[in-house]
This record gives structure tokens, sequence and C-alpha cells, in this order.
């Protein structure tokens, strides 16, 4: 048989010839390939933003645990105990989780001669990530504030206006019962919710000071994506009755919204799935078409090599490497609109686009399409190795 | 065969037949020919068309089997070779030039007579020298980069006759090679032909309906019959 570097000169040079005839091919080869590249790269990332939008909306990834105790009257005061919110952080599919009072303090504040309904709740340095919270004025308190207990505390942002009014909030200070909070933030917009009238203390400084309602008996566990929420969920229960016993747990999942989402999000990816797979079809189809077509009029080409000497290995091994220069260019092209689109979409939703996965999705479809090349050549380079070569050459 | 006693057989025929299987029935083409080819001579196959003197071209080219008889090319028996065998065996030992589009088009002059050359196995570093002297023989290495389509009749069919020579076959077959060729062209692609004859000591057969063709050439034979009658 013919060198390997004498058939891929031979095929190269006929494709591009040829390349007027292919163009279509190319195109929706390099298309098919672009997208699926571009899906399996960019999937987990517009999932996780998917996610977090709708998380906004509906906080369907996060699971809400509490404990039911109102029915027994003997039951001691439940609390999530840390090593069980330790434990329940390190489950897989966990992106945060965060303790929390259940039990609301209704404090009445006189303030300017008017009485004001301010709600306390008490929330640890996991809350803001968990609730999707951000502040839009100073900032939110941490860890440290949250294990030393400080008066410190961060306002809702109606509540704020409520007070302050256009005045800034942030280094004066709120009195709640018999103490006063320095404000040191404010959190606002859609993903706050009824929050937007609550003062946010340190859960630490809230139970101290309480007596005895305002426990750590509420916990936000917010799932990667929706698709770890049931796996969650699940093993929840069991991490509780290990570390404390779970006889009063109640779990809450947003199960039918998730379960609309999920099956939105499935239908969506089935749409572009098939979109892809159609198009590498009519892309394969394109190269089986025109390998043919090429065949048939390079008919008398065929009988001369034969008559030159090419055995039917030559004549084969020409017009298969011809198929698959033209599916491995096409995918070549695939690869490089698919980097395009992928640095694109990385600045659009402000994420860093995962470089390793966009490499190893790009030699997965690299070999793909050299599957499509050979699996689509084939019959017609077989075709093409096997014509009788006086008909051949005879052929007008 | 005025060169029999002096010159070695190249090829020996002996008794061949030819069938072809057809809806009608079965159509005997060569029925028992005999013919043997001699080093520096250039032989004339002459008949009307359908008389089965392309078959035997054919035959001899190995491009198709025959059915019955004797068949050797430098003493070797060309009956039961495989098709590896006998692709190498062209590649070895003959050359074809046929009647026109001869050439592969999208194609420059220098790509046309590669191909013998790369199914030869020939280093790449090796090629260019032996192109330039095929097309020197034809006075056309001026041409070498040239896209082959757009060179005249009589140019093409002179880079097809560099590119049947530039493995330096030991036997030419030529099937109407001045078919669609001018008086002037013709005569100077027939002279190419017995130079090259005589130089290299090539055997050459041609398959022709041209008599001034077949008058340049060392013996003419008529396919009557399915059988070969020598021409006085």
């Amino acid at each position: 048989m013919i060198g390997l570097n004498d058939i891929l000169h031979i095929s190269v040079r006929q494709v591009f010839r040829q390349r007027r005839r292919s163009l279509g091919v190319l195109f929706a080869v390099a298309l098919g390939t672009s997208s699926l590249i571009t899906m399996l790269t960019l999937g987990d990332q517009l999932k996780r933003d998917m996610n977090r939008d709708l998380d906004l909306l509906g906080g369907a990834t996060v699971i809400v645990a509490g404990f039911t105790t109102s029915t027994d009257t003997t039951a001691p005061p439940q609390t999530f105990l840390p090593k069980t919110v330790e434990q329940i952080r390190a489950l897989p599919g966990v992106e945060t989780a965060s303790v929390a009072t259940d039990h609301v303090d209704w404090n009445v504040l006189f303030w300017k001669g008017e009485s004001l309904a301010t709600p306390v709740l008490g929330v640890d340095e996991h809350y803001w990530h968990t609730s999707s919270m951000n502040a839009i004025k100073g900032r939110l308190f941490g860890a440290e504030e949250v294990a030393n207990g400080e008066r410190v505390c961060v306002l809702g942002e109606e509540l704020a206006k409520n007070l302050y009014g256009q005045d800034d909030p942030i280094g004066q200070y709120l009195p709640i019962r018999t103490e006063v909070f320095r404000i040191i933030g404010v959190v606002g917009g859609l993903q706050v919710g009824d929050r937007k009238k609550f003062a946010l203390l340190p859960i630490t400084t809230v139970v101290r000071r309480s007596d005895g309602l305002m426990r750590a008996d509420r916990l936000l566990v917010r799932c990667r994506t929706w698709d770890d929420v049931l796996p969650v969920g699940a093993a929840m229960p069991g991490i509780v009755a290990q570390t404390q016993g779970a006889k009063f747990l109640q779990i809450e999942v947003a199960r039918k919204q998730l379960e609309r989402v999920v099956s939105m999000v499935w239908w969506i990816q089935l749409f572009v799935t098939i979109s892809i797979v159609a198009t590498l079809t009519v892309g394969g189809f394109g190269i089986w078409n025109g390998m043919m077509s090429s065949v048939i009029s390079r008919t008398r080409e065929i009988g001369l090599k034969k008559a030159m000497g090419a055995e039917q290995r030559d004549i084969l091994a020409q017009f298969l490497c011809e198929a698959l220069t033209l599916s491995l260019s096409a995918a070549a092209i695939g690869i490089l609109m698919a980097f395009a689109v992928v640095q694109a979409a990385g600045l659009y939703l402000e994420a860093k686009p995962p470089v390793g996965l966009f490499f190893f999705n790009a030699a997965i479809s690299f070999a793909f399409s050299a599957l499509l090349g050979v699996g689509t050549g084939f019959y017609p380079a077989q075709r093409a190795s096997r014509m009788d070569a006086v008909a051949a050459i005879r052929y007008e | 065969m005025n060169n029999e006693n002096q010159a070695a057989k190249i090829v020996s025929i002996k008794a061949l037949t030819k069938t072809y299987s057809t809806a009608a029935g079965n159509f005997d083409v060569l029925r028992g020919v005999n013919l043997d080819l001699f080093a520096g001579e250039m032989v004339a196959i002459m008949g009307p068309s359908g008389c089965g003197k392309s078959s035997l071209l054919h035959i001899l080219g190995l491009l198709a089997p025959p059915t019955t008889g004797h068949f050797s090319i430098m003493g070797y028996d060309m009956f039961g070779l495989s098709e590896d065998r006998q692709a190498a065996f062209r590649r070895e030992y003959l050359g074809f030039i046929l009647q026109s589009c001869n050439l592969f088009e999208n194609s420059s002059v220098y790509e046309n007579l590669e191909y013998p050359l790369i199914y030869a196995k020939m280093p790449v570093a090796k090629r260019r020298h032996v192109i330039e002297q095929a097309l020197g023989r034809v006075n056309l290495t001026h041409r070498i980069d040239y896209p082959a389509n757009q060179l005249s009749g009589g140019e093409q069919q002179r880079v097809a006759i560099a590119r049947a020579l530039v493995n330096h076959p030991k036997v030419l077959l030529g099937d109407e090679p001045t078919g669609q060729l001018d008086k002037a062209t013709s005569n100077m692609v027939m002279a190419y032909f017995q130079r090259i004859v005589r130089e290299r000591d090539t055997t050459m057969l041609i398959v022709t309906h041209d008599p001034a063709v077949a008058k340049k050439c060392t013996r003419v034979y008529t396919m009557h019959e399915g059988q070969l009658v020598l021409q006085p």
C-alpha cells in the first residue's frame, strides 16, 4: 500500500480543490460539532446560572428543615447542633448550609414619635449565600462577628428606609429591646423577599439574649443544582438522626416547583440534543452523498489509477482519507467556533469557562467526527476500490 | 517477425479465448489468439469496433482475465495471479496510453506523472528528477507545473505518454492513442513512440483504426472472427 504521507497529501489536496462542493457539508458538521462542544462545556455553568436565576424567584434548590414540637408539649427544645450542620454541609451536592432562628422576635420600636414593628431574625454568616442576599449598602456580618456574638445588625432595605429615609444608616445604632446594635449593612433586591422589613442579627447574639424562644432551629440548605435537591433531602434525616435524633425533624422541599423546572429543562435539553444530532446526521449524510458523487464523477480516474498499478486498498485508503479529511476539517472549524462561543458566553455569564473541560470535549468531538468520516466514507470508498478497472476506464 | 531471432520474447499468448456472458447468451470475442511480442518492436492490431481488439489489450494489461489459454509476460505466467500481484506487475512492467481524457482533472502535469511513482513507492525526493526526465522525452519539461486541463490535445497526449513511461515499463499498451488527434499531432506522437521503442528497447502494442498509424508499426495484425491475422 502507498505511504501514509502520500495518502494524506493527495486527500487534503483533493478536498481543498473541491472545497466549493464541500462547503455545505463542512458547515453542517462544524455547526454540529461546535454546538456539541458548547453544550458539553457550558451545560453545567448554564444549569448553575439557571438554578441561581430560578432560585431568586422561587428558591427551588433550597431545602428548609426545622422541628415540629408544637404537638408534643413535653418535648425538649430542638436545635441543629454544629456537627449536624457540618455533616450536612459536607454532603455531595450541597453548596452551603445556614442555621437561623425559626421564631421571629416582633420587636416594637418607638421611633420619631411612632411605633414601628421591627421583626428580628438571628442568622449565621452562611445565611447570605444560602439565601442569595447581597449588601446594597455597607457589608454583611461574618464568621468572627457571629462567633463573638457581637452587637451588629443588617437591615432589610424597607426597614432602613422607614427608619432613616434618605440618610445613610451605616454606623447608626438601632435600639432593640434594652440594647443598641450597630448597623453595618443593608440588604435589598428581588431575592430578599419579605426580609426587606427585617433586622438580621448574628444568631449567637440573638440566642444569648432571648428567653429561649430564639434558637438555632431552622436549617437552610442550598444545593448546587436541582438534580441534587432530592438526594440531599433524602440524606438529611439520616445525618440528623445519627448526630442528635430526628424525631421531630421536618424537611420542606419545593417538590412541585422542582419537578416543573426539571421537566422544563429536560425538554429543552432534549430539543437541543435532537438539533445537534440532526445537524450531525445531515453533515454525515452530506459526506456520504458527496463521496458517492465524487466516486461516480471520478470513475475514469479510478480506472486509470488501477491501470497504473494502484491496489484496491490504495483506492479505498484514498477515498476514506478524503472523507476523514472532510469531517476532521469540519471538526477543526467547529472547535474554533465553539471556542469563540464559549469565550463569549463566559463574558456574558461573567464566568470563567472551564478550559480543561473544553479541550476534553473538543477531543471527544474530534474523535466523534473521525468516526463520522470513516462511517460515512467507508461505503463510497469500498465501492470505488471494487470498481471494475475496464468498465471504469471506458466510463464516459 | 523480423526480429524474432535476435530480440527477447516479452509477451507470449497461446490459444487465448475470452467469452462474455450476456442476457442473449455467451459471446466469444477471442477464439484462440496466438501472439508473441519482442523487445524493441511496435505491433498494431486493427479491426472494426467490437471485434475484440480492446479486450485483448485489457487482458494483456491485466485489467481483465481471459477465459482460457496460456499467457505470460517476461516469462511469468499471468494465470492465477492475485489482484495485488497483478497490480504490482502493472506498476513494474506495463504502461497504458488511452485514447482521450487520459489526465486527471484539477491536477498539474507534475501531479499526473507523480501517481505511478507514488504507487511504486518511490521516495518524494527522487520524484521530481524522474518526472523531469520523462517529460524531457516528450519535450514538455517546461510544462511541469502547468494545469493539465489547460494543455492542448497534443500536449495532453504527450503528457499521457510521459506518464506511461515514467516507471520505465517493458510493455506499452496503446488503445487508440492517436484517435482524437489531428494528422500532424498524430504523426508527432507516433514519432515519439518509435523513438521510445527504439531507444529503450520497449515492446509496444497499439490498437488502432488508423491505417497510417498501423503503417508505422513493425507488424500489423487484423482481428478477424476472434483471431489475429498477420497483414503482409
